[in-house]
């Protein structure tokens, strides 16, 4: 598909990250790197995983998932090439087989592998919604993590702070003494940081974190 | 407790000087390695 004339297109970018598109045709002869060092946006920044300490990259290795167009989903240290592909991208060839819409594809593949590996567990969940549909564990065990922040009492939501915030509250689990396993412990560690409410699940509504920043 | 994170797919930077290469059987969750190569497969393509 990448070497298609309508990549650009089908992948939903813009003309000035072709040559990223470009990395897609060499995804079996690249370097592959640890996820970690590969994802370089906001939330990985603020997460700081080159300073974790050798047992909070364990903790990450064993504890974190990343979602992913290409992959369904990889650990913390996977080693991964760069490539450019995102969770909406239809890969319907134009003849033949091919995985389709990958959200809808990465759903069918995830389900019960991740509901076995998740069992009972509670789930951090710093997921854009976009992959946060590509496997969705019970509400009772799910905290979703939202970012605000509030200026003259009116919050509002804006992207990158909220990135910077996941990354930030998950570097900060990683790096606890001891990791929090219920929402009232993960509350307890982000409110030395935020102000902090918490929203219990209702019905099929995970229970919320709200994180909240001055603005 | 287990952390569910984004990627970063817009942001992605390749190691200049590494030399190992994708192996899907590495992977954690590797039942997943056929669909996966089906996806690294249509995208490469």
């Amino acid at each position: 598909m990448s070497r298609q004339s309508d990549a650009q297109e089908i992948l939903k970018v813009g003309a000035k990250v072709m040559g990223e598109v470009e990395r897609n045709q060499q995804l079996w002869e690249a370097p592959a790197a640890p996820a970690h060092d590969v994802y370089t946006g906001v939330l990985f920044e603020a997460l700081g995983a080159p300073d974790l300490s050798a047992t909070a990259l364990g903790r990450a290795a064993e504890k974190v998932l990343v979602f992913s167009g290409l992959f369904g989903a990889t650990s913390f240290t996977d080693r991964i090439p760069a490539y450019r592909l995102s969770m909406g991208v239809d890969l319907s060839p134009a003849a033949g087989d091919g995985p389709g819409r990958l959200g809808g594809y990465w759903r069918g593949a995830l389900a019960e592998p991740l509901r076995e590996r998740v069992g009972d567990q509670l789930v951090l969940d710093c997921r854009s919604s976009g992959y946060a549909a590509a496997y969705r564990p019970h509400p009772e065990q799910t905290l979703v993590v939202n970012s605000f922040t509030e200026r003259e009492g009116t919050r509002k939501v804006v992207t990158h702070f909220a990135k910077h915030a996941r990354g930030e509250l998950t570097g900060m689990v990683l790096r606890a003494e001891q990791m929090p396993e219920t929402v009232d412990q993960v509350a307890e560690l982000a409110a030395e940081r935020w102000d902090v409410e918490v929203r219990p699940a209702a019905g099929r509504t995970p229970h919320q974190l709200d994180l909240i920043a001055a603005g | 407790m287990l952390i569910f994170l984004p990627p970063s797919e817009g942001k992605t930077a390749p190691d200049p000087d590494g030399t190992a290469r994708l192996d899907l059987d590495s992977l954690i969750l590797p039942e997943l390695a056929e669909q996966r190569r089906t996806a690294v497969d249509a995208s490469s393509g």
